[in-house]
């Protein structure tokens, strides 16, 4: 099992990052991740994402733009189930590049 | 379950808006009137949706989930808007991709971490665009409740 940071962003750094969170903690674990999710709001994600504690972030607001230094991932396919295995397989690709 | 707490008084059929202010005035009023949330609530609303939309084109149902920061919350329930004309949102994520909104939940929320059942309930139940339409067909507010009790016993019953 490998353990994962993951920063979860939404408009309001609760609800929705909340509910991908959830998301993403059950089904990685069947890829052999354990997730350790940690909300945020899109103001403090380029900072947050900068501090290096992150594998990748996710969202579901629009983000300011920057250099996020980590891969970026929209996680709208989590609100519409449409697209949503893409989304995970993207993520866990992600995590692959950057060596987890 | 917030969605065992629906009840008549949070649930507004045949809403007639021009605007997701409209919808926003309407729908989260009826949880300032229940006393839900505070007074700064609808307009906190408002001002998020903005910033941060959250329409979604659901498989073709355009479906949307406003809520805000907790602050303005006293304890978590859900508003439930029905609009007798779609209404364009913004889609979550986006903040040029319109969605035509028929079916609105306004969600009062305090602390995610503590319902994040609910929150997972919610996506549950809005993924499923037959429940949408249903939603949209019904009669009354008790019909409403009856389709989100049916559903909800079908995701415990998996």
């Amino acid at each position: 099992m490998s353990r994962v940071n993951i920063l979860s962003v939404c408009g309001s750094g609760t609800v929705t990052s909340t509910m991908v969170a959830e998301k993403l903690k059950e089904r990685l674990l069947d890829d052999g991740y354990q997730v350790h999710a940690t909300e945020a709001r899109p103001t403090e994600a380029l900072n947050m994402a900068q501090s290096g504690s992150f594998d990748v972030l996710v969202h579901t607001s629009p983000l300011p733009s920057g250099d996020y230094g980590i891969p970026v991932i929209n996680a709208f396919a989590c609100m519409t189930g449409i697209g949503e295995d893409k989304f995970f397989a993207d993520v866990v690709a992600a995590l692959h590049g950057v060596g987890k | 379950m917030i969605w065992e707490s629906l009840t008549d008084s949070l649930i507004c059929r045949d809403i007639e808006a021009s605007s997701y202010q409209d919808v926003m005035k309407i729908v989260g009023g009826k949880l300032t009137d229940a006393g839900y949330v505070k007074e700064s609530y609808v307009d906190a609303l408002i001002t998020r949706e903005r910033s941060f939309p959250t329409g979604i084109d659901m498989n073709g149902v355009g479906v949307a989930i406003p809520h805000t920061n907790p602050e303005h919350v006293n304890q978590p329930g859900i508003a439930i808007g029905v609009l007798r004309s779609p209404v364009s949102f913004f889609q979550m994520g986006t903040t040029d991709v319109k969605v035509s909104v028929k079916l609105v939940f306004v969600l009062a929320v305090t602390n995610p971490n503590a319902h994040i059942g609910t929150l997972q309930r919610i996506i549950q139940v809005i993924q499923d665009t037959k429940v949408l339409k249903d939603i949209i067909a019904a009669a009354d507010a008790a019909e409403i409740i009856h389709i989100i009790q049916a559903k909800e016993k079908a995701i415990e019953n998996k």
